[in-house]
């Protein structure tokens, strides 16, 4: 098997939800619900701010994110140049000919700069930086602002410009420029890859007015690509012809845009704005690593675009509080986190104000719903918005009574239902009210775990390490136990996984604790929020990927003992201890930009 | 009000809309007792401020307000007792006692 595996590789996963950020990357699957294979792609870059420039304007660049430059510009009209080393600008030699709207490419060391406008005329001069001073060379044939471009300085081209949307190419050859064939759209005020060639580059956008179209050359002809989804002129781009992004300008209207677009070689997706919206600024590097640089009017803002680590991050935010505030409840919900049921729960200090109040979530606000027939908290709860368990607990808080009885929620209201064998407190319960699981808890600190076939309750294995107040997720096959206190009442970060059969140790979590909340639907993938750790209550925020815990954004506060559901891309936090009673909702997610592999 | 570092504010948590994913992405925040936020202190993180409805805090005022807070949370946990109760049955009973919160 172990040579088939090698020779043939693995078999496509097949899974009934897509795969989150950590578990996708990389990974082809076929959903077996929409049918589709399916891969998770970088989602987006972004730009962060840098050193500023020196002399604020519009202008053009060339180079890298770490070796970049900048020269000529307006206004005023002026030939200076600035260097950058991937945090601050430093004047260098100035242009022989002061203009702007130049088209410039090559590097900080070996840069082409051509065309541009003096403030009278159209410019045909062209000239070349040796990495301190600038010399002319050969003019072009014909003179022209705001044109694309591409190549070195020994191999360059350009492309277009005014007056006015000129069509025309010209080739350098290091001295001299020769025509070439033209564009199939004459434009002017256009961005291009930077890093473009000779014979690979590409051009996008431009005026008069603004446009969206795209055009590619092979070093011989141009050919129509996919037109950008934000038409505008006075754009910026960077990286090359198969691989690049164009960002700002403005748009037909005038207005300065601050959309970013990448184009992969077949087409334009609008990834991360810039952070100022800018026409007729510079853009140099690559499309994974990029400048922005200047800009109207008389900006001296630069931003640098990250594409390397972009694989989208979660964030928690306030959701819509509960109309009943509690901690220690009983919580359901499958699917989204649009649809959840927390009923139960206490609703004071020290515990004892034990309420049967349910309500149920829609993505925004909480609804009240039938109340349970036995007011209790410190339960366990599983299921979904319209078919959950509320099982065991207490009628009294923390001070008894422990009951095992069991109900069973329609979506409306409550009917009692199979009790379970060992009545318990402070343990966590998982699956669908026809195969659940619960495990753990207290008094005595137990190990404890039943099964629920749709008809029975079933003793099953021990959890390895007996503990109360654990938390835990998955389907009764394939569970996950998670922290919780020992029998001595010590936090631990033992995390467990259960088959359906036998519990194995798995990968701690990286901080003990007890009263955390969880969600999770398989034992492969989950989060895990909150809770007592040793130093007190924490917000801290645990991925689980199948083998290991990654600490992730915290929750905006310390919360314990709340209600969770979810996945780890889409969870909640409902109510919980925050200090007093909360009745605080917390929503995590994960952005995701899945793709469907088409044919 | 701002130190160079944070931002030390009250504010009511008034549930969806009040941190969002964009917020949260932007800048770090974090809640503590007494309604009391404490934020990076940015330009977004200002406008959260004014968005909320918040009231700007001097440090030593936030600290305060928390500190009282949860004074009071470990007198009312001291003043919690039944007849005959361990120290482990009381925080097996009501959690462990508050501890002190010194804001960054």
């Amino acid at each position: 098997m172990t040579d088939y595996k090698a020779i043939k590789g693995k078999t496509v996963q097949h899974v009934a939800s897509d795969l989150d950020n950590s578990a996708g990357e990389g990974q082809i699957w076929f959903n077996t619900t929409s049918s589709d294979y399916k891969t998770i792609i970088k989602a987006a870059g972004s730009w962060s701010t840098s050193g500023a420039l020196n002399t604020g304007r519009s202008t053009e660049g060339a180079g890298t994110q770490t070796a970049g430059l900048v020269a000529g510009g307006a206004p005023p009209i002026t030939g200076k140049t600035e260097e950058y080393d991937g945090s601050s600008w430093t004047e260098s030699g100035d242009l022989g000919t002061s203009r702007y709207y130049t088209m410039s490419v090559g590097s900080q060391t070996a840069a082409l700069c051509t065309g541009g406008y003096t403030g009278t005329a159209s410019s045909g001069t062209t000239e070349t930086y040796n990495g301190s001073t600038w010399t002319e060379t050969g003019d072009l044939g014909t003179a022209r602002y705001g044109s694309g471009g591409g190549g070195t300085t020994t191999a360059g081209l350009v492309a277009g410009g005014g007056t006015p949307n000129l069509a025309v190419s010209e080739e350098f050859d290091g001295s001299a420029w020769a025509e070439g064939n033209d564009m199939n759209n004459g434009r002017e005020y256009m961005g291009w890859a930077n890093q473009g060639t000779q014979t690979a580059a590409l051009v996008h956008g431009g005026g008069p007015g603004g446009n969206a179209n795209v055009e590619s050359y092979d070093g011989t002809s141009w050919t129509e690509e996919n037109n950008l989804n934000v038409a505008q002129q006075g754009g910026a781009g960077a990286g090359i012809s198969t691989f690049s992004v164009e960002f700002g300008g403005k748009n037909p209207g005038a207005s300065a845009v601050a959309t970013t677009e990448q184009w992969d070689g077949v087409s334009w997706t609008e990834v991360g704005d810039l952070s100022t919206a800018r026409g007729d600024l510079g853009g140099f590097g690559l499309g994974t690593a990029a400048v922005a640089a200047g800009g109207v009017s008389s900006s001296t803002a630069t931003e640098e675009w990250d594409f390397t680590s972009t694989l989208a991050a979660g964030a928690w935010a306030t959701g819509g509080s509960l109309n009943t505030g509690r901690f220690d409840q009983l919580h359901a919900g499958a699917g989204p986190a649009t649809a959840a049921l927390t009923f139960g729960g206490a609703t004071n200090s020290p515990a004892t104000g034990v309420t049967a109040v349910a309500e149920k979530y829609d993505g925004s606000s909480w609804t009240e719903t039938g109340d349970l027939n036995t007011a209790r908290s410190i339960g366990a709860g599983f299921g979904t918005q319209t078919a959950a368990f509320g099982v065991a607990g207490s009628t009294n808080g923390p001070s008894g009574a422990f009951v095992d009885s069991v109900e069973s929620f329609d979506g409306s209201s409550w009917t009692e239902t199979t009790d379970i064998n060992t009545a318990r407190g402070y343990f966590f319960g998982a699956g669908t009210t026809t195969a659940g699981i619960v495990a753990g808890g207290n008094p005595p600190t137990t190990g404890a775990s039943e099964s629920w076939n749709g008809s029975a309750w079933t003793e099953v294995a021990d959890l390895n390490t007996a503990r109360w107040a654990p938390t835990g997720f998955g389907t009764n096959t394939a569970t996950l136990a998670a922290g919780g206190a020992n029998p001595s009442n010590a936090k631990v970060a033992v995390v467990e996984q259960f088959d359906g059969s036998s519990w194995t140790e798995v990968g701690d979590l990286n901080t003990a604790a007890y009263y955390r909340s969880s969600a999770g639907t398989t034992n492969t993938s989950g989060l895990v929020f909150g809770g007592q750790a040793v130093g007190g209550d924490t917000a801290n925020t645990e991925d689980w990927n199948g083998t290991s815990w990654t600490e992730v954004a915290d929750l905006a506060q310390n919360v314990k003992e709340q209600g969770g559901h979810g996945t780890s891309v889409e969870a909640l936090s409902v109510g919980g201890w925050i200090g007093s009673v909360g009745s605080v909702v917390y929503e995590w997610t994960v952005p995701q930009n899945i793709k469907t592999i088409a044919d | 009000m701002a130190n160079d570092i944070f931002n030390y504010c009250v504010a009511t948590n008034t549930g969806k809309g009040f941190i969002t994913h964009d917020d949260s992405r932007r800048f770090w925040i974090s809640g503590y007792p007494a309604n009391v936020w404490v934020c990076t202190d940015c330009v977004e993180s200002r406008h959260w401020v004014a968005r909320n409805n918040g009231t700007s805090k001097t440090k030593s005022e936030a600290q305060t307000l928390v500190t009282n807070n949860v004074n009071a949370a470990k007198t009312a946990w001291d003043d919690d007792n039944e007849e005959g109760e361990t120290s482990a049955e009381k925080i097996a009973r009501l959690g462990a006692k508050p501890v002190d919160i010194t804001l960054p």
